[in-house]
């Protein structure tokens, strides 16, 4: 069976991620297609395929989250282990959650 | 303007439009992770491990930054556990590098268990024992003094000033004179350093006797002892001449009881087979002997287990197993005793608290050099037990030396650069995005063990099976069953 994914709208990792996780139980090949990337696994039925496709959107998902939070990530990372390498701009108190010091010209 | 009128301002509840301005203002992502519940529920992770249980949909909603799609109460709760931002300038983010250095606390540490094996000798012959026993009548087979002395001197020399000390087989007491040279050896040396050393014994009990007892007592031992369960299965499971390993457990446990007290013993079981069919008169066992907690171990992929009928079974049996026992332990919370399974509540700290737990499989960076160090009875330094006995199996990937070694060479080992790389699991394929991460572990040994490779295949690997299925059985009790959560909180605040 193949599946035919839009390279607009799938991520490569999040590809990459199904597969491994179905990699224990199935031979799967990745390859490329004009727009489209085709994931080819000759023992896939229809079952099988939806639930390679859920857990695709999940990955999908993931890698959005990824690509929108790795820098703070990264940022938070660095400066827990390197506390004195890193310094974040004085943004203000913790207890002011809802800016009431910032509004307040502080 | 004054901070405590700033402050005063602040406590004073605004007006209803402004909280309705506060949504709308968009929002950012913070690092968090997810996966499904089985009652369709998705289940967010921060990076720090805080968790949330929400509505099928909030992640795509939050992905796609449809906010109008979400309460204003999951907003507020989104917000305070740090899985979203209102402003660009992310506040949380010098709070959130001080929760992850507080979860990563054990990548700062040195070893603070250091193991002796002080000998392999053993009377017991117990089939899925993970070191090779032999007789006891090889005095070959202690360490030497020689050996004992430079490997104190060692321990002494590492970085942490809090030590635990402990003794293992074998059988630990029946070199129960080595163990006294040892501790009045460490005594007199640690001192001189200001250390601190707790000592702890773990024995069969077979040995054990008032004298043993009152040593232990006078100089603070913990006893740390084998009960596999009820006398049937603890007998199978740990063979020894005249089959009467139980009736020695439970009069050593009653006199250790006697003379150091209930809560300087404790008791660990190991999962064989045989053990599969009984988790609740295992429990039950625990619960008879006064104990008030049970660790459902699974057995060790290493050395004589791997050879033994006994010891080969799936990790989907012994979820099933642990699975049983899980119920019938918050059944008895129910019922109003306090009881709990150890494994759980080491993943519950770690979910529930701000802090991590020094249990070596579990730890990322890995729990090797960082939590343990293991001295073998010939002198060999090992990474952790389980290295120690694959070393059994004549692999000696994780030894990174000897007791006449010092520290300097021990840790330019290159396997310890390795470990460095398959230790961590944040960028390891398969639990990099996985939700579980900052609650679970690497253990290159195992993978090692038995995948051949200390990175390890995720999705054919029994360690990740394991935690996955036991995380994902904690994270739906508390999804569907609505006293489980004051349990668990129970079994970690009564730490």
């Amino acid at each position: 069976m193949v599946v035919l994914l839009q390279k607009s709208i799938y991520k490569l990792e999040a590809i990459r991620n199904t597969i491994y996780w179905f990699s224990k139980n199935f031979e799967i090949l990745l390859s490329e297609n004009g727009d489209f990337f085709e994931v080819t696994a000759d023992e896939f039925n229809e079952s099988d395929r939806k639930e390679f496709i859920k857990s695709l959107n999940d990955f999908s998902l993931r890698e959005q989250i990824n690509i929108e939070t790795k820098d703070v990530k990264n940022l938070v990372v660095s400066k827990a282990f390197y506390p004195e390498l890193v310094k974040f701009k004085d943004i203000g108190e913790f207890d002011d959650p809802i800016n009431i010091l910032k509004r307040n010209g502080n | 303007m004054e901070i405590n009128v700033i402050r005063k301002e602040f406590r004073k509840f605004q007006n209803l439009q402004y909280y309705n301005d506060l949504t709308s203002n968009g929002i950012n992502l913070l690092p968090f992770n997810f996966k499904r519940l089985n009652s369709g529920k998705e289940l967010i992770i921060s990076m720090v491990g805080d968790y949330l249980i929400v509505p099928n949909g909030t992640v795509h909603n939050l992905v796609k930054k449809n906010t109008d799609k979400i309460t204003e109460c999951l907003y507020y709760d989104l917000l305070s556990n740090h899985i979203i931002s209102d402003s660009d300038n992310i506040k949380s983010l010098e709070l959130l590098a001080n929760r992850y250095r507080a979860k990563k606390t054990n990548a700062f540490n040195f070893a603070q268990l250091h193991i002796f094996v002080i000998t392999l000798r053993c009377e017991h012959t117990c089939q899925y024992c993970q070191v090779s026993r032999v007789s006891q009548n090889k005095e070959k087979f202690d360490f030497s003094h020689l050996n004992l002395f430079k490997g104190i001197n060692l321990m002494l020399a590492s970085p942490e000033n809090d030590i635990t000390m402990e003794f293992q087989g074998g059988e630990a007491l029946l070199a129960f004179d080595l163990i006294k040279d040892a501790i009045s050896y460490t005594k007199e040396k640690a001192r001189l350093v200001n250390k601190r050393i707790n000592y702890v014994i773990c024995t069969n009990l077979a040995p054990i006797n008032s004298e043993i007892l009152e040593y232990c007592k006078l100089e603070k031992i913990l006893v740390s002892c084998s009960l596999d369960g009820h006398e049937e299965l603890h007998n199978e499971n740990r063979k020894r001449p005249g089959r009467n390993s139980y009736s020695l457990v439970e009069k050593g446990l009653n006199l250790s009881f006697d003379i150091v007290g209930r809560e300087n013993v404790s008791a660990l079981m190991t999962t064989t087979t045989l053990s599969l069919e009984h988790p609740i008169k295992i429990i039950d066992e625990y619960r008879k002997f006064g104990f008030n907690s049970v660790f459902l171990r699974p057995i060790s992929p290493y050395g004589f287990a791997t050879k033994n009928k006994n010891s080969n079974y799936q990790t989907d049996e012994f979820i099933e197993f642990y699975s049983k026992g899980l119920d019938y332990i918050l059944e008895l919370n129910r019922q109003g005793e306090y009881f709990k399974e150890t494994y759980t509540s080491i993943l519950l700290k770690k979910i529930l608290t701000a802090f991590s737990e020094n249990y070596v499989d579990l730890m990322s960076p890995s729990g090797l050099i960082n939590s343990v160090i293991v001295y073998d009875y010939d002198g060999k330094i090992f990474l952790s037990d389980e290295a120690r006995m694959l070393a059994q199996m004549k692999d000696f990937t994780f030894q990174i030396g000897t007791v006449d070694d010092n520290w300097e060479t021990l840790l330019a080992n290159p396997i310890i650069e390795k470990i460095g790389d398959a230790g961590v699991n944040d960028y390891m394929a398969g639990c990099s995005t996985c939700a579980y991460n900052i609650y679970c572990g690497a253990d290159p040994v195992l993978h090692h063990a038995t995948q051949g490779d200390m990175y390890g295949f995720r999705p054919d690997s029994s360690f990740c099976q394991r935690n996955m299925s036991v995380l994902d059985i904690i994270f739906n009790k508390i999804d569907t069953e609505p006293d489980a959560l004051e349990i668990f909180k129970s079994w970690v605040n009564n730490e």
